[in-house]
């Protein structure tokens, strides 16, 4: 029950920011349509998928970044993060409630992509049905526990505000949302092959438009669900250290 | 004179709080790159064949548009949040000293950023002309400072509305879909084309990219285009000096200097 109540009151505040009602309302429509008018005299096949899963994608990430992220940093400015420490529910669990509520808010932008792809009158010809779906799935879950991970490291950090746009354009090229890893030079595939995210997006893009990628679909499903597991172990290891760094050191919110 | 740019760097400073290297690394460096090669691999994923070095220097000058929107276009309503935009207003000073100093930091910040980008990229390119360089060069210099009027003319603008964020994110997507870095003009819906000649940068890059993908422009032609941009410079300027002058007037005969 208080979950849902901290979701609440996390999706009204986060509704009233107006960089959020840009990331959610206006930016999946200019992306859908800067991405239709690129593609629509190239020579690619299903570009209806291509724009959905570079709309959704880019915006589901951006939503998690800053909105997740960004709003341990708000808490921290607006001096409530060492209320939410002290809390009996404690910051694991706020921070989980409102994780679960930017994932939530970010499947507004897929929404609107997905609605956007039909007005447009393109096609959405998602190759294997089941197998989408649980891509989907297990994206999700990955965002979910990486992003956990992602708001411990900011919980601490005092410069979160540079540090978050470095987490929106280096990781659309790294982890192939708009277009394959493959079609990257040398040094950055390998940087793009190191990037955990580039697993469960590879697995989306396989199963939504059939993209090859250099591991199978059942190995890529294998691996996405140990990273999502490794990462979701992490921020629980994360956030009992936390805890304890902050008791210790007693520097938490002192910017 | 050492006034104007000690103004300069406060406000470059202001805004640009980061200033521990890595962090300006970040900034400067690595996230300006990554937006180049975004759009550079977005593009190329559906042309394979498009020029590699026009989408690079057209993207460059694109990044500058970023530094310009981001940040000369929310000078004033970060004065306003500071709550010190009153003084400034109050204040004797000539507005258009007074917000050369403010943006002369952010101006030189929007030069490097193309700069950095192309010394990165220059792997890329198959051969330099010296002549084809120049001719870009300036094409991209007359781009910038079209791009730099408008954000003068955003910033005043923006003090007309309580939230910037909207505005200068709306303006940069805007920017990048009618420049025509990424949608060629011929595939562009007639009302588009036809705006975009009232955008900075679309007449730099229209001529950045005959140099590069149509065929070579002559210099006559390349002087036209940068006349287009500096035009429309002049024109952003003063739109934006008057504007302010009447939000001046405004605020004193309602009595609330700081524009709200």
């Amino acid at each position: 029950m208080i979950y849902l109540k901290i979701m609440q009151a996390h999706l009204r505040f986060t509704l009233r920011r107006s960089m959020m009602i840009f990331i959610l309302f206006i930016q999946p429509v200019l992306f859908v349509g800067l991405s239709y008018y690129i593609y629509k005299d190239s020579s690619l096949t299903d570009i209806g998928s291509k724009i959905f899963i570079a709309g959704a994608l880019t915006n589901f990430w951006a939503c998690i970044v800053f909105s997740s992220i960004s709003d341990v940093e708000r808490e921290r400015w607006m001096g409530t993060l060492e209320l939410i420490f002290a809390s009996p529910l404690g910051f694991k669990h706020t921070q989980i409630a409102k994780t679960i509520a930017c994932l939530l808010l970010g499947l507004i932008p897929a929404v609107i992509a997905y609605l956007l792809i039909l007005l447009i009158g393109l096609e959405l010809s998602f190759a294997a049905g089941l197998k989408s779906l649980i891509a989907a799935v297990v994206l999700i879950a990955f965002m979910f526990s990486l992003s956990l991970c992602l708001s411990c490291f900011f919980a601490i950090s005092r410069n979160s505000r540079v540090v978050m746009n470095a987490f929106e354009y280096p990781f659309f090229v790294l982890s192939g949302f708009v277009f394959p890893i493959s079609m990257l030079p040398q040094g950055l595939y390998f940087l793009a092959v190191a990037n955990p995210l580039t697993y469960p997006v590879a697995l989306f893009r396989q199963a939504v438009i059939g993209e090859k990628f250099y591991l199978s679909w059942d190995l890529l499903l294998l691996v996405s669900i140990t990273l999502t597991s490794f990462f979701f172990i992490l921020a629980l290891w994360l956030f009992k250290k936390i805890e304890n760094y902050v008791r210790i050191s007693c520097s938490f919110s002192l910017v | 004179m050492i006034r104007f740019f000690r103004m300069g760097y406060y406000s470059w400073l202001e805004l640009q709080g980061h200033i521990r290297l890595d962090l300006l690394l970040i900034s400067k460096l690595i996230n300006p790159l990554f937006t180049l090669l975004f759009f550079v691999y977005f593009v190329q994923y559906a042309y394979p064949d498009a020029a590699i070095e026009f989408l690079i220097l057209g993207n460059a000058l694109l990044m500058s548009a970023s530094v310009i929107t981001f940040n000369i276009a929310s000078i004033f309503s970060h004065e306003r949040q500071a709550g010190t935009l009153s003084l400034i207003i109050a204040s004797p000073v000539s507005r258009l000293l007074l917000f050369s100093s403010k943006s002369i930091g952010f101006l030189l910040d929007a030069l490097l950023v193309p700069i950095i980008s192309i010394g990165c990229s220059l792997l890329f390119f198959e051969s330099l002309h010296f002549l084809a360089i120049l001719m870009s060069a300036t094409l991209i210099f007359s781009g910038i400072i079209a791009a730099f009027c408008l954000g003068v003319l955003l910033s005043v603008s923006i003090l007309l509305i309580s939230e910037n964020m909207i505005v200068t994110n709306t303006s940069w997507v805007i920017l990048v879909a009618f420049s025509g870095v990424h949608i060629p003009p011929n595939s562009m819906p007639e009302l588009m084309e036809i705006l975009r000649h009232f955008l900075p940068m679309a007449h730099a890059i229209d001529g950045l990219r005959s140099i590069y993908s149509i065929s070579s422009i002559s210099w006559t032609e390349a002087l036209l285009l940068m006349g287009h941009e500096l035009l429309l410079a002049v024109i952003f300027v003063v739109s934006g000096y008057y504007l302010l002058a009447i939000l001046e007037r405004r605020a004193k005969v309602t009595a609330k200097l700081d524009l709200e």
